[in-house]
């Protein structure tokens, strides 16, 4: 960005240095600048890796059952409630005389997967309509604004909870549809946040100039105003898995949502009450799993919206 | 300000127009029908089957359901029927017709429970003292305990006070309210015994009748406590931001500036508009004490709105269920409402339009 014109009337080597420095800090993108930061972050930066780590070994989970020859979906009833710790069994086994440690691990596969997923379609039902919805507002098509509007605040209307609890009794969803299910619920606030964003830049210069030049108006919601909206609800997106596993894992706890044999960490609190003499280890270790994974992720969320938006933390803080 | 309550409500009625067809849609795109449920009996004929689908109007197509369900079918005429499904006939082996007998949701009908065969409407409606006992003490002590913590947070900011609540406010968003339920439970009530497992009174209350003040209130500590953790979170959090805002003000630092002892500059002066934001709250928080309730109340047996649901959804008694949904969404409807006319009633500065 230095130019001969500029550096030839700073004559102190020393300022010159300094004024491209300062030019060259100026020219880093907004992510750059949030990687910078986030460098220093050591909270946030801890969550990332915990969370990494459980992945890697939810992901792992085949092969570290077959290292420790144990089986998730294996029963053996003569080994029911055995503690963490005993012989064969790290964590211990469950009511059935499974291992929980595979269980546990397992589970996670299914929890992660689920709430990843559905935060992801989640995000892009959201971000699609409210830009569908905010172009169109008061125009020609205006009245798919005030359809969408109205379905939008009818859904709202519904205590989420009494909504995924009907759907999901009714329809007794595989991992797949769940994640449908879950994902069909979560996009209201996503919408609205898209489709303010998109009532405030569809009057902005670059909007004007692209209408200007001709261009169509899928190609104006989607090439030009979607990507401007779009880095600001990454931000969020930490946040709604960590939402996402908690209501997936009260649904599994309920019943509602993974069906056994398939673990989940919710669903193997389904019993919980049952275990309460017997082996309190069942009771304490999924729970424990899901608080770290959302605390986490919360963090996570937290020091995303810190690095991509400086100023908003300064306020709050 | 009638003028805005009035339109308001008005504004409201599509809404649960929108909320009766969402959930009636719902309902009938279930692949469960709640004639398995009902009928479901080795020595029920399949003809016994039909006549009580054709009873309970599943066969027909849904919009004449629906339809029916919100003016009724006593303009209908069917098939008399006894109470295990056989079609009464008269002499001639002519079967008896009968009108209907529901009047529909806008004459205030919800119908009858599939399983219970009483009012949907009462069958939710009777639960609600026990859901509003809860959720109503759990908020209270959400109220009593979360302004406070914020407000010293606020004043001490940046302390050991501040932080560690805030970190506290963190953690407990992260757990699971089922969880918790589950492990103050193993703790105190199975592990120490020093509380109840559940319900709302003891277990010989049905039989005695008897229940005294120390009993209800055992009942009731460990549901308020896993409910009014929540409230205290959401609480601290406001009070906090609020108060921060209403303390760098231009009239607290006058106040202040002018000699006045700091209580007097709080109380008198920076509470009463640090308040305000909390009326944005109040509302929302009904829907949240009825849907949060649902899980609490689950684990906790307690006979509340959201056991009450919960129930029917997995009895597929779908009268009750759609009485249930229509209840809390107008619940919410009505707390959104209130928390507006609450704020601008606080606020002067805040016309309603």
């Amino acid at each position: 960005m230095t130019t001969a014109g500029s550096s030839a009337h700073a004559s102190p080597e020393g300022a010159v240095i300094n004024l491209s420095l300062d030019e060259e800090y100026e020219s880093l993108s907004l992510w750059q600048l949030a990687l910078r930061r986030i460098r220093h972050d050591y909270l946030t930066l801890g969550a990332f890796t915990v969370l990494i780590i459980l992945g890697i070994l939810s992901l792992l989970a085949p092969v570290i059952s077959d290292a420790l020859d144990v089986s998730y979906r294996r029963t053996n009833m003569e080994n029911t409630f055995a503690p963490p710790g005993s012989p064969g069994h790290v964590l211990g086994t469950d009511d059935l005389g499974r291992d929980e440690l595979a269980r546990l691990l397992y589970a996670g596969q299914v929890s992660l997967g689920i709430a990843f997923s559905a935060a992801a379609l989640s995000l892009l039902i959201g971000t699609t309509v409210g830009v569908i919805a905010g172009y169109n507002q008061g125009g020609r098509f205006g009245f798919i604004d005030d359809l969408l509007m109205w379905f939008v605040i009818t859904l709202n209307s519904v205590p989420s909870l009494f909504l995924l609890l009907i759907i999901a009794a009714l329809l007794t969803p595989s991992v797949g549809t769940l994640i449908l299910i879950l994902a069909l619920l979560s996009w209201t606030s996503t919408m609205r946040f898209v489709r303010g964003e998109t009532l405030s830049h569809r009057e902005r210069e670059y909007v004007v100039s692209a209408k200007a030049v001709g261009a169509k108006t899928p190609r104006i919601m989607f090439i030009h105003i979607l990507p401007n909206v779009f880095s600001v609800l990454i931000v969020n997106l930490a946040s709604d898995i960590g939402s996402l596993i908690l209501v997936e894992s009260s649904l599994s706890f309920l019943n509602l949502g993974v069906r056994p044999p398939t673990p989940s960490w919710g669903n193997m609190l389904t019993n919980a009450q049952t275990f309460f003499t017997k082996g309190v280890h069942l009771v304490w270790l999924p729970g424990i799993l899901i608080v770290v994974t959302v605390l986490c992720l919360y963090l996570i969320g937290d020091g995303l919206r810190d690095a991509f938006d400086p100023q908003a933390s300064k306020k709050v803080a | 300000m009638s003028q805005f309550i009035f339109r308001r409500v008005l504004q409201a009625i599509p809404t649960i127009f929108g909320i009766t067809i969402l959930t009636y849609a719902l309902l009938n795109a279930a692949p469960g029908s709640p004639v398995a449920t009902l009928a479901f009996g080795p020595r029920t004929t399949t003809a016994q089957k039909n006549a009580l689908a054709e009873q309970l109007g599943i066969n027909d197509p849904v919009w004449k359901q629906y339809i029916r369900w919100l003016i009724g079918n006593d303009w209908q005429e069917f098939r008399k029927l006894d109470g295990r499904g056989n079609v009464v006939t008269d002499a001639n082996g002519e079967p008896i017709m009968e009108r209907g007998t529901q009047k529909g949701i806008l004459r205030g009908d919800f119908g009858e429970s599939f399983t219970s065969k009483r009012n949907a409407l009462e069958v939710v409606v009777e639960k609600f003292p026990a859901t509003a006992e809860l959720g109503g003490l759990a908020l209270l002590v959400g109220v009593v305990i979360g302004i406070p913590i914020g407000v010293i947070a606020a004043v001490r900011r940046g302390g050991l006070f501040d932080n560690i609540t805030r970190v506290m406010a963190v953690i407990f968003s992260a757990v699971p309210v089922f969880w918790l339920g589950l492990t103050l439970l193993l703790i105190f009530g199975s592990q120490l015994g020093w509380l109840p497992m559940g319900g709302r009174h003891p277990s010989d209350y049905f039989l005695t009748g008897k229940v005294t003040l120390l009993q209800r209130i055992e009942h009731l500590i460990l549901p308020v406590t896993v409910l009014a953790t929540g409230w205290v979170a959401i609480f601290s959090r406001f009070m906090r931001a609020s108060t921060l805002d209403v303390l760098s003000q231009d009239y607290v630092r006058t106040a202040q500036a002018k000699g006045l002892k700091y209580h007097q500059v709080w109380f008198t002066h920076a509470a009463r508009n640090a308040l305000i934001p909390i009326a944005t709250i109040l509302g929302p928080a009904i829907p949240g004490i009825l849907g949060g309730a649902l899980i609490t109340e689950t684990i906790f047996s307690w006979p509340g709105v959201g056991r009450t649901a919960y129930q029917a959804v997995l009895n597929y008694d779908y009268p009750v269920i759609m009485a249930s949904v229509i209840f809390v969404s107008i619940a919410t409807i009505l707390g959104y409402l209130l928390s507006d006319i609450l704020y601008a009633l606080i606020d002067p500065r805040i016309r309603l339009s």
